[in-house]
């Protein structure tokens, strides 16, 4: 058999990519509406600075030289530091994932200032002193800036993922604040000049929220000051640990924090301790709405329905009760109840300006041809044809329309 | 009965870099809307149903827009945007290889789509299965093969995409059908074994 000749295996690859081709994901319009509102916000903060990028050199290049550069100065810092970790020297800034240019520019020659300014990709400025030592991590659930010495200043404002400093144990996180964190031998000092942050040390202690304007000094664990060898025998000094004041703000406000960085169950957790401890807050539709959320993606659709009725039901109609109603209709739908169709039809006429409006007629029309076929989602598709004809969902509907347009067989 | 399906006015690639680039707020959104569809699934198909495609997704435009000021409009928007997530899948794929491999029913589920009334639990089986297969090659020849195999494109285009040379490009995909080749025989072998014992 001539070896070009394709084999049962090759069919089976070839079927294995036709399965492939066949995957057409659905993005879930918790998600859609997430993102939609995270880069409508970045489009409404002005356009992206243009950059000349005609001479760029090729990216491997680019990403040749960057290693190559990032692995001299590691080599330094271990000679000057006996770092054991990969930094790099001040003042630098290692961004080691998620470039944001795909055509990125290169590196350009700093003159040595007292600081230099850098954009992160969420639109963050991180302002460098000469004596910092800091890295720049960004990862699907936030940026996060790894402090060895130094100073640094971050801007971050209305952030959709958090900024998190992080000085070995200490962690500082915020999603809109201005903010100096300096290194010292023994604290992490932060001057926060607007907004909040959270301090968390560890996944066992709760997470410290700080709103007032000032100086808040954090002691740090030992990994800096083995670095430069000067550890105290006696350790370092601890400050007197302030009682912690729980409030339903910041309980809330570290629920989102966890949430954020994919810690959904103790997220939850604080959310179901601010219903009990504080159930007249004006936090607890929120609350609720979340933890139904959290429920729902994680199949938990009882639970998800518990938290979601009472806030689709209430008197007053808002945002947050048509948020509950549709995806108290999700859940419906996920479990191809009976009610799927009820609660479509009451989410319709409740909020008919919905720009959901338009994926709920879509399943009942779907629901509806598979129940009676053509003749019972006639009414659906011209009312779709009427409201939603140039939609992104009107393509879908094409199965339906090639059925119900051919002529009926006798 | 028919229906009559009103069309969007059409920008050309650089009109609508343009429209951004000189502010016009929808202009993104336009952008986002006729290309996340093809995005997710592309993520899907590389990475698997996993739960934080969605993250992806946004990153990908997230770095998309900050990346027009250097789109010359020698490939189409398409290729570049493919460009940006291809390196996020592989960062992402790299990062998954020491996560154990599970699946949630309910997002393969999702994976078909609206058209999922017809599909049963055998089609997810067996779409599960596929998965599991593609997730143990490399995801540098991952992603080759479901760009050439799947997503129809030539390996001069995968080449542009990955920016690699076009035999370089046929050399990964040609690699990803031989690893597949040899999970499947492995597979089958382990069937019969399992068949005969």
């Amino acid at each position: 058999m001539n070896s070009n000749e394709p084999t049962a295996l090759d069919a089976q690859v070839d079927n294995l990519a036709n399965q492939l081709a066949a995957v057409q994901p659905q993005l879930d319009d918790l998600a859609h509406a997430r993102i939609g509102a995270a880069l409508q916000e970045m489009v409404e903060a002005g356009p992206p600075s243009a950059v000349p990028m005609q001479s760029a050199p090729p990216a491997k290049r680019i990403y040749a030289l960057a290693f190559a550069l990032v692995a001299a100065a590691a080599v330094v810092a271990l000679l000057v530091f006996g770092a054991s970790e990969q930094t790099t020297t001040a003042p630098s800034l290692a961004v080691h994932d998620n470039a944001i240019s795909p055509e990125p520019a290169p590196p350009k020659q700093v003159p040595h200032l007292e600081y230099q300014e850098q954009e992160l990709a969420d639109g963050t400025t991180l302002r460098i002193h000469d004596d910092a030592e800091v890295s720049v991590k960004s990862l699907p659930t936030g940026q996060r800036l790894h402090l060895a010495q130094g100073t640094i200043e971050v801007y971050g404002s209305h952030l959709e993922r958090p900024i998190t400093i992080v000085v070995n144990d200490v962690e500082v996180s915020f999603f809109d604040a201005v903010i100096s964190a300096s290194v010292t031998r023994k604290n992490l000092v932060i001057t926060l000049s607007s907004g909040e942050f959270s301090i968390h040390r560890d996944r066992n202690t709760a997470p410290k929220l700080v709103s007032a304007p000032g100086e808040t000094s954090i002691p740090i664990g030992d990994s800096s000051a083995k670095r430069t060898r000067a550890r105290s025998k006696k350790g370092t000094k601890e400050l007197p640990q302030e009682p912690p004041v729980t409030t339903a703000k910041t309980l809330y406000l570290e629920a989102e924090v966890l949430m954020t960085q994919g810690r959904s169950d103790e997220g939850v957790e604080k959310l179901r301790t601010l219903l009990s401890m504080f159930p007249q807050d004006h936090r607890v539709d929120d609350a609720q709405l979340d933890i139904a959320r959290i429920a729902y993606r994680q199949n938990d659709f009882a639970t998800s329905r518990t938290f979601l009725t009472p806030l689709a039901q209430r008197a007053t109609k808002n945002a947050l009760s048509q948020s509950a109603h549709y995806l108290l209709c999700r859940v419906e739908i996920q479990q191809k109840a009976l009610g799927r169709d009820r609660c479509i039809k009451s989410f319709r006429a409740t909020y008919p300006a919905s720009h959901r409006d338009e994926e709920l007629l879509r399943v009942q029309i779907e629901v509806a041809h598979k129940r009676g076929g053509c003749a019972a989602a006639e009414s659906l598709l011209s009312e779709f044809s009427r409201l939603h004809a140039t939609s992104a969902n009107a393509g879908r509907l094409a199965p339906h329309l090639r059925r119900c347009s051919e002529p009926e067989r006798p | 009965m028919t229906l009559a399906l009103k069309k969007r006015p059409s920008y050309s690639d650089a009109e609508q870099v343009a429209q951004v680039l000189a502010g016009d707020t929808t202009a993104f959104t336009r952008i986002y809307t006729d290309h996340h569809p093809r995005v997710f699934a592309l993520l899907t198909r590389i990475l698997g149903p996993v739960p934080d495609r969605d993250d992806l997704l946004q990153e990908s435009f997230l770095q998309l827009y900050h990346a027009l000021p250097a789109f010359r409009g020698d490939s189409s928007l398409a290729t570049f945007l493919y460009r940006i997530v291809s390196r996020i899948a592989v960062k992402a794929g790299k990062r998954k290889r020491r996560e154990p491999l599970t699946f949630d029913s309910e997002i393969l589920e999702r994976c078909f789509g609206d058209n999922n009334a017809g599909k049963d639990a055998q089609d997810r089986q067996l779409l599960e299965q596929t998965f599991t297969l593609l997730l143990q090659i490399r995801v540098e020849r991952r992603i080759a093969f479901v760009l050439n195999a799947v997503e129809g494109l030539s390996y001069q285009e995968v080449g542009r995409v990955l920016d690699i040379a076009p035999d370089a490009a046929k050399q990964r995909c040609l690699r990803a059908r031989r690893d597949l080749k040899q999970l499947l025989e492995k597979r089958q072998s382990e069937y019969r074994a399992g068949d005969i014992q």
